[in-house]
Order: C-alpha cells, then structure tokens, then sequence
C-alpha cells in the first residue's frame, strides 16, 4: 500500500509539472494578449470579436481598444470593474449588437481569461473566487477551454482538409460567391439566434455594467457595428434588442450596422471588419460622435 | 453519479481510503461500506428508486434462504417462481408498461374495435434491466443448487448493489462475485495499478471516441432524410465506435474500479470489432448479457440438443429477447431479428463455432482474408445499428433508404461535420491500439509488462493528455446503456 500511494503522489506531482508546461504554452498564445491593457487611457472600447480589428487605430483618438474576441457583457463587466479599481474612466464604447445577449454567449465566452480581472468582491464566495481566479486559470487539466483551444489548434491547422488541397488560406470574403456567403452567413447566424429568448444572465450583466457606470460617472455609449448585405438581409429583424435596454435607460447608441452594406472588401467576414476596415471604421465612429457631441 | 464526473472523481478516492484505511481488518465492515457507498452511488441519480433494489435484494435473499431449506420440488419451483415473477414484474412495468399498452392500443384500431388507455409517465430506474438480472441468477442458480445461499444479508446487499457495475454491468453471476465478498481482501499493488490503468482506459473510450463520435452521429441521424448515402453510411460507422467506445469504456471502468476494491469482474467485451463472424462477434459483445441468456434461456429451451429446427427457433427467440432486453420499441427487437438472420447462415453450415482463438494469433497482422472477414462482419453490424439508433420503425428505414442510394459511393461532403477528419484519425489511432492488445483482457493490459516506468508512465500521461484535450468534459454524458 504504501509504495502504491507514493507512486501515485510521484505521478501527481509529475501530472502537476506538466499542468504548468502546459500552462505557459497556452499563456504564450492564447492568455498573454488579453491582459494587456493600456491604463492611461480615459475612454475604452469593449466590444467582442466586433471591436478587435480595429486594433488600436483608435488610441489616434485617445481611446483604448480593450474589446476581445468572444468577451460576453459578463466579461466587459469585469473589465470595467478593473478599469473602475485601477484607472480614470471617463467614456466608454460598448458593443450593443443584435446578438450580444444571446444564450450562446453563455458558453462561448472568455470568463476563464477575463477572471484575470476580478477580485475577491466580484464573486460571492471564497470558493467562486479561488475556483475562477487561481483554480481553473492554473490548472489546465480543469479548464474545458484551455482544452478546446489546444483541440482547435490541433484540428483546424494540422487536419483542416481544406488546405489539403493546396489552398493555403481563407478566401476573401469579397472573392466569394454569393452563394457561399449566404450559407456561411446563415451557419452564423444559426450559431446566435437558435433559441427565441435573449440570456437572462446576459441581460442581467449588461443591467450591472449599466448601472456601475452610472454609479462611477462614466459614459456608456452603445456601437452598432457593421454588418454585409450578405448577414443583413439574414438577419433582418431577428436581434435579442440589447439596445432596446439602452434606449430604455435614455442611452446613447450610435449605428452603423449598414455603413458598410456595399463595401465588402472592409470585411473578413460576414459580419467582422477586416484590419483596412476597422481602421475607416474608428475614423467614422469617433468622428461622428464628435459631430454628434457638437450637434448636441 | 457518472463515472465520467467531478463527483465520482472526489467519490471514489474517499470510498477508496475509507476501505483499505478505516475499515481493512474487519470484512463484514468493508462490506457495510461498499453497501453503503453503492445505495449513495445510486441515490445521487435518484435515491427514491434506491427502494427497488432494496426491495429486490430482500425478495431475493428471502427466497435465497428459502430454497436452502425446502426440498420439496413443488414449494421450490413456488419460491423460484416469486423471485422471477417480482423481479421481471419490476422490469416490466417500469420499462415495457407503456410499450405493450401502445401496441395493444394499435392492434385493436386495425381490427377496427376502439380501445381507450391512457399511457403512463414512468421514469425508467438507471440499470433496471442490469441488476435484475443480476439478482436473478443468484436465485436461479440457488434452486439449481449450484450455489449454498448466503445468510450475510450485507454481503448479498453489496453483491446486487456493486457500485462499480450496479448501472450498466457487467452483468455478474452469483457464483462469481458472490463468493468474493466472503473472502478476505488483502491490498495488492499489480492489482490495483491494473484498475487505474483498465479505468484510464475506459475514460479514453468513453470520452474521447464515444463521446466526439457522438455528436456527429446526433447531427446525422437527426437530419438523416436530407444526407446523402455516404454520410448516412459514415454515421453508421461512426454509431458502431460510439456504442462500443461508451459500453466497452463503461465495463472497463466498472472492472478497473472492482479492481482497487480486490474484486474480479468478468470480461465483458473481447474486442469485438476484431471478429471474423457475427457468431464470433456475439462472443466477444457483451458478454456477460450474451452468456446470461445462453445459460438462462438458451439451455433451459434445450438449445441445440433438439435438432436443426429447434436450434433456429432457439436461436432467434435468443436474440429477440436481447434485442428487446435493449429496450421497449420495435426498432431493437428488428436488431435482434437481424442478428439472428446473420447468424442463421454459420449454424446451418455447422460453423458458428469456428473461429474460437483471437484472430491473427500468432501474427502481427491480419492476413487478406481475415482482413476481409473482419471488414464484413464489421459491415453487417454496424448496418444493424442503424436500427439499434433509430428512433422508431419509420426513421431506421428511411435512414436505410436513403443510405441506398447512388449517393451511398460518392465522396461524403464533409462541411456538415467539421471536425470529422481529425475524429477520424483518432479512430484509426485508437483501433491501432486495440488490435496490439487484442490478445489481451483490455488494450493497453501490455503496458504493465512494459519494464521502463519511463515509458510506462509517459504513456499514461499521453493518455490523460487525449482524454483533456479531445475528450468532451464541458458537459458529462451519460452512459447509452443507462437507459437499458
């Protein structure tokens, strides 16, 4: 017995050694960027896969660019709170499309990464708090999206079958046919709007960031972001109306889901800007908010 | 509690310590405790259905003392009868009630005469269908007088109630397990190792092919009427690891578990995909069902002993019951028809019993018609799965026809299944493995004789590295033969 328990307690420190091995690869290419944040700044974007192409075209205007792919309302929550603890906030652009409050949203999310950004008061308990922030962001053998990161890599880039025949990349969205960006398009909106009601824990983290903002002084101003045609015409009236909630709450929304309808060399996809896109787009953005302050 | 959990995770090492640290000098308390640990096994799922087995269990050890007193043939045929009769009254009401209802319900609207009744809602107790028979055979084989009945009522306890095979088998005899729990259990390490290494196993089974096959096999037969044949005929293939994936890694995890405890359980699964026949194959499936029936059913209807015609209508009454023992829809019981059919031609030729040894016995690989043979045999079961995972009659055989089509030889469009190519390859990786260990009682049994721990142990990690990263754990899914 004894030996048997010391050969276990030897390959648990073994499994441990690895756990870390394995934890620094996924710090380097997958936790690293998302906890780089400019403190300097007073006004922040947050926004999820909508905001990342453009980049830090934005900080020209004095605004920091904090959006990350797939970052929920739960997620920009804990930023701002971050933001709240460390800095001066003055202004901030949050993303309030059609399928940010999706149920989808509830698992597709970077609440793994983002428990970089809490602290003991941003959870109910010891044992919330030592799970999310230390538990399953160490140990990689608890966290299923460390996993699914390692398992993507693994199946999108060694066994992706479309590059087996000599393809190197991805076709430009603009070089596709019709057809072809009507049925990725549909793929996408099948992925966000396949149940009929908006998240209530969405809804309730977009209430939250709300009203913290309106506690701290800072103002919330809603972005629409550019749609293709293509997305568009899928989408048409379907939207889970999250900024209904900020029309509700007397708060600003700016636009531009059509800015863009008949410019799909902008987009790396049917609703996604490419980096030339996300840098006409901020010029457009702060621009016309500029304006619209003035017209104010 | 499923193996595949947090909890049974956190379970199993305090069971574990309790047992061989608390309660390791005294028998009858490392009984109580497995007894114990088994009812809170079960009750985690439902612990009103824990009534069941209890009731079950005290029938049958009731009945068990009888017929160790009474030698009168009439009175123990009596008490053999009210074993049976409360056991399989059990079974069938929480798992044939509605279907019987139903048909009866169909058969009197074609014969024209209205009959009114209403179906009821009953939840299916997890593994029903496993412990009953499991009981059973104790109180079988007692009247038989193969076995003194016990007078330890927690030993008998701990015997129905066996947490690591209570849900999903292997379905053990008395006469095996039973006598276990009378034996003192002394610690050994090569036994216990060789849990640990049969439960990682079963874990990559279940989780990493059954459990990503799954998921392709749920978007293909729900839209089985808009595929084309190709990948209907790929999701039956993809349904033939599932199932073996999630039952195989099921009964590894069950015998890797009675390991650490120092309990032998049976071989439930003899790499059965390696099969040259379908007699072979049903060998080498479940086995513990398959033996079950041969030496409770099969025997008893004078099995092959009556000549041709007796032999078939044995045959096929088998592999009816098993199919539906499976469960209460007309979908298994035409899978167990269809195995019979499979079966027929190898007991008309008299060759349902040729090939006994493991296939390439002395080889490294199959030679061409082995090869061959292994490839048909494999073909006409996964075929019969479809049946097996249909949801009704009509949805296997629409599944069927449109499988049949000319679209059956064109190259599957893989854009509905992302993902698919590198599942693939895990297959391959993990048939690999299979075939190298076909010889023995699990896969990677040969690792044990393997002298670098080095090599011993990088494999392991390699494994539990598959099983992370490939293996479905956002969500822990259920085992396909809980609901049996």
């Amino acid at each position: 017995m004894r030996a048997f328990l010391k050969n276990t307690f030897l390959f648990l420190i073994i499994l441990l050694v690895v756990n870390f091995a394995l934890f620094l690869l996924i710090r380097g290419f997958y936790i690293k960027d998302y906890e780089e944040v400019d403190l300097d700044f007073d006004e922040f974007i947050l926004a999820d896969s909508h905001g990342t192409p453009l980049g830090d075209f934005a900080e020209e205007f004095e605004v920091h660019n904090f959006s990350a792919q797939s970052d929920s309302y739960l997620d920009m929550g804990r930023k701002l709170r971050y933001l709240l603890r460390k800095g001066k906030i003055e202004r901030i652009y949050i993303s309030v499309d059609d399928h940010t409050l999706s149920p989808t949203r509830e698992n597709q999310n970077n609440l793994d990464r983002s428990a970089y950004y809490t602290e003991r008061d941003d959870f109910d308990s010891w044992f919330e708090f030592v799970n999310e922030k230390y538990l399953k962001y160490y140990l990689v053998f608890l966290n299923d999206r460390y996993s699914l990161v390692i398992k993507n890599f693994i199946t999108e880039e060694l066994f992706d079958y479309r590059r087996w025949g000599g393809s190197k990349g991805r076709i430009a969205w603009e070089n596709l046919t019709e057809e072809e960006r009507r049925r990725q398009a549909q793929d996408r909106f099948e992925n966000y709007f396949e149940q009929d009601g908006a998240s209530e824990k969405m809804r309730d983290a977009l209430m939250n960031i709300i009203s913290l903002s309106r506690e701290h002084n800072v103002e919330l101003i809603g972005v629409r972001f550019p749609l293709s045609r293509s997305y568009y015409g899928i989408l048409g009236e379907e939207s889970y109306h999250a900024d209904s909630i900020f029309m509700k709450e007397s708060l600003r929304i700016l636009d531009f889901d059509n800015v863009f309808l008949d410019r799909d060399s902008l987009f790396r996809d049917m609703d996604h800007l490419d980096r030339e896109g996300g840098e006409i787009f901020v010029d457009i953005l702060l621009d016309s908010l500029e304006s619209f302050i003035e017209y104010k | 509690m499923l193996f595949n959990s947090l909890d049974f995770a956190i379970f199993l090492p305090i069971v574990f310590i309790c047992y061989w640290f608390l309660f390791n000098r005294n028998l009858k308390a490392q009984n109580l405790l497995i007894l114990v640990a088994s009812y809170v096994f079960y009750g985690w799922w439902d612990w009103r259905f824990l009534s069941l087995i209890a009731f079950s269990t005290l029938i049958d050890y009731l009945v068990g003392i009888g017929l160790g007193k009474e030698e009168n043939a009439k009175r123990r045929m009596l008490l053999l009868t009210i074993s049976i009769c409360a056991n399989l009254g059990f079974l069938g009401f929480f798992k044939y009630y509605n279907f019987f209802l139903d048909n009866f319900i169909n058969g009197f609207q074609m014969l024209g005469v209205p009959f009114k009744a209403s179906s009821l809602k009953i939840i299916l107790p997890v593994g029903i269908s496993f412990y009953t028979f499991q009981t059973m055979s104790y109180t079988i084989d007692v009247y038989r007088k193969k076995l003194i009945p016990t007078h330890d009522w927690i030993a008998f306890g701990a015997y129905v109630s066996f947490f690591p095979q209570l849900v999903a088998g292997p379905i053990e005899r008395a006469t095996n397990l039973l006598p276990q729990f009378s034996e003192k259990r002394v610690f050994d390490q090569n036994k216990a190792v060789d849990g640990l290494r049969q439960i990682l196993w079963g874990l990559f089974k279940k989780m990493v092919i059954a459990d990503n096959c799954a998921e392709y096999v749920n978007i293909i037969f729900n839209q089985s009427e808009s595929l084309s044949g190709s990948i209907l005929a790929l999701g039956a293939v993809l349904f033939a690891f599932q199932i073996y994936g999630d039952f195989s890694g099921y009964s590894d995890i069950a015998i890797g578990t009675s390991r650490l405890f120092g309990f032998q359980l049976m071989q439930n699964f003899a790499f059965p995909y390696f099969s040259r026949d379908v007699a072979e194959f049903w060998r080498r499936w479940h086995i513990s069902l398959s033996t079950w029936f041969r030496d409770y059913l099969y025997i008893p209807l004078g099995g092959s002993r009556g000549g041709l015609a007796l032999s078939i209508r044995n045959t096929f009454i088998i592999f009816l019951v098993s199919g539906f023992w499976h469960g209460a829809n007309w979908t298994f019981i035409i899978w167990g028809a269809l195995n019979a059919v499979y079966f027929l031609p190898s007991l008309l030729l008299g060759k349902n019993r040729n090939n006994l040894d493991v296939v390439a016995q002395e080889s490294r690989w199959p030679n061409l018609r082995e090869l061959i043979s292994m490839l048909f045999t494999f073909g006409l079961t996964s075929f019969a799965w479809i049946f097996f995972r249909a949801e009704s009659m009509s949805h296997a055989w629409g599944y069927v026809q449109n499988m049949m089509q000319p679209s059956l030889f064109s190259i599957p469009d893989f854009h509905i299944l992302e993902g698919v190519l590198s599942l693939m390859v895990l297959i391959v990786i993990f048939i690999l493995i299979e075939w190298n260990g076909r010889r023995r009682q699990y896969a990677i049994m040969d690792l044990a004789a393997s002298r670098s721990r080095v090599f011993r142990w990088g494999m392991y990690l390699l494994i539990i590295l598959a099983i992370d990263i490939f293996g479905n754990t956002s969500e822990e899914i259920e085992f396909i033969y809980f609901q049996f």
